[in-house]
């Protein structure tokens, strides 16, 4: 059976668990550091892949969002995703050509992200471990997609954490 | 992969305008761009046509997208989505020539197994490009080292070794696969400086004498079923589009998904019956009624226009605050649809779980940047949710 993904119409409950110590909550804005791990059930690499974002606030009908792009080139790197209470869900995606990681690795991903926010140090809010369900490929920095794998799954791991 | 111009076409040119001097020498070539699954099918075609008409062909090998100097692209959904959304290509053209499928080529004589267990042995070779995308995720239990990505047709062809369209089959047994068929849909590219000769040669191709001399390499669209149908989705309960979308999309009304598919192409680029899902935006449907998990399919999702398959993530619930379950995640959605103008993707509650369901959510699977979007209707385009097989 595949994984349950809601609980409310507006933002399913996200299915990993936050630390017993994290508070949850905050507002999820200013300067992150995404970083992507490719599911066990993958025939590649499991290196993080991580990359710079900036988080701000979009939009609020009918439900509010949070526009998280690559920073800077946010057009290579784009996550937009419906703000709940505690969580975050969305929709983070590459273009064809792919998006250079801070480990020097190309990286296209068409995936779902899902998971609870947390109140980082500063009072903000930052995702410490979440899913991402869908589309990974990764190749060397002038490969072509999938050379160095392509997996679909619905568990790949993500996090979101305050830079 | 850079492209290629196919040099057998090039030679069939200079051959015709030695043949025909005056009517070849005088008409410029239309220009093909055809993706390798298709090129080699396309050929005799082609030939066939300059024959017919005197009007030469010159095609090249490589991804359709962009269509560069092209009168005339042939690729699969995967190829040509962005092309026809974006305008870069006449929807209104579309054609589907036909479709390929996939196959497993092993030595004569292989053990049985899956590409995996041959895999450990020596390595596949596997088309790469966009058409390739869902060739490579279905490996993905293999280890990229024993993966070869090739557009290459005699590359391929040459692999002991290979998962690639029929087309690109080299010597050796041919298994079949369970992979989505590429389906080859030609357009006219928007713009086209060649535009009558190129509409000349989409109507050949198209037409009984193109079908036939396509035949031998392409088989016909399957049909899909139509039996058993028992209703359309009935209201919203929820939705979400992320601004960015909804700044740029003009497709962004819920309500379209409700009823009977009845997306059309208004001509000039404008459609009307769908709503464009953005990135990762979602529509939540009352089915009206409950449907139950039965043997086959129970639910059909349509998704415009002809010639994308963008994928669509399909969740079920018993409530409509959920909790919802996931169904199917980014399954293509452009099967195509019989006297419908939008294509489908069908779903089994079964693979989710779900025995019964009354609220479905469709959430966008393309999941392509919003600000690297370019179109209006970005993401995939949901044109009605039925209930199957009840």
């Amino acid at each position: 059976m595949l994984p349950a993904c809601g609980s409310n119409p507006g933002v399913p409950t996200p299915s990993p668990s936050p630390s017993a110590s994290a508070q949850p909550g905050g507002t999820v804005t200013g300067g992150y550091t995404l970083q992507i791990t490719p599911s066990a059930s993958c025939a590649m690499t499991r290196t993080p892949q991580s990359f710079p974002m900036a988080a701000a606030a979009a939009g609020a009908s009918p439900h509010p969002g949070v526009q998280i792009l690559l920073d800077p080139n946010g057009f290579r790197l784009e996550m937009e995703t419906l703000s709940g209470v505690v969580s975050l869900r969305g929709g983070l995606g590459t273009t064809e050509a792919g998006v250079v990681s801070n480990q020097n690795m190309r990286v296209w991903v068409h995936a779902m992200g899902n998971g609870p926010v947390q109140r980082a140090g500063d009072g903000r809010g930052e995702i410490l471990s979440g899913l991402l369900a869908g589309y990974l490929a990764l190749a060397n920095l002038d490969g072509e997609e999938g050379q160095l794998g392509t997996c679909s799954a619905a568990d790949h791991a993500f996090s979101l954490r305050a830079r | 992969m850079s492209p290629r111009p196919l040099a057998a076409l090039a030679l069939l040119v200079v051959m015709r305008a030695d043949l025909r001097p005056t009517s070849a020498a005088e008409r410029e070539a239309v220009h093909v761009r055809a993706s390798a699954a298709f090129a080699a099918c396309l050929a005799p075609a082609l030939d066939s046509f300059t024959r017919a008409t005197g009007t030469p062909v010159a095609l090249t090998i490589a991804e359709p997208d962009p269509a560069q100097d092209a009168d005339l692209v042939v690729g699969d959904d995967l190829e040509m989505t962005r092309l026809l959304e974006g305008a870069g290509a006449e929807v209104a053209t579309a054609v589907d020539l036909g479709q390929v499928p996939w196959v497993l080529v092993v030595p004569e004589g292989s053990p049985a197994g899956p590409v995996s267990a041959l895999a450990a042995t020596d390595t596949v070779a596997v088309l790469g490009g966009r058409a390739g995308r869902e060739a490579r995720a279905f490996l993905g239990g293999t280890s990229p080292g024993r993966i070869v990505l090739s557009q290459d047709r005699e590359e391929l062809g040459r692999a002991r070794q290979a998962l690639v369209p029929r087309p690109l089959a080299g010597r050796g047994e041919r298994r079949p696969s369970e992979l989505r068929p590429l389906v080859a849909t030609a357009a006219i590219v928007a713009g086209s400086p060649r535009s009558a000769d190129a509409r000349r040669l989409l109507a050949f191709l198209a037409g009984p004498d193109g079908r036939r001399a396509l035949g031998a390499c392409f088989d016909p669209m399957a049909k899909s079923s139509t039996a058993g149908r028992a209703g359309y989705a009935q209201a919203v309960v929820d939705w979400w589009l992320p601004q960015c979308t909804l700044a740029h999309n003009d497709y962004n009304d819920p309500e379209e998904v409700l009823g009977p598919p009845d997306a059309v192409n208004l001509g000039g680029g404008r459609y009307q019956g769908f709503m464009s899902l953005g990135q990762g935006g979602y529509v939540t449907v009352d089915m009206g009624v409950t449907i139950r998990d039965v043997s086959g399919p129970d639910v059909r999702v349509y998704q415009t226009v002809s010639g994308a398959g963008e994928p669509v993530t399909l969740y079920a619930s018993s409530s409509p605050d959920g909790p919802f379950t996931l169904v199917g995640l980014r399954v293509p959605c452009g099967e195509r649809s019989q006297g419908v103008f939008s294509n489908h993707c069908d779903f089994d509650l079964a693979a989710g779980g779900v025995a019964s369901a009354r609220y479905l959510r469709v959430e966008d699977g393309e999941i392509y940047p919003c600000l690297s979007g370019g179109t209006v209707s970005e993401g995939a385009d949901v044109d009605a949710v039925e209930i199957l097989g009840q």
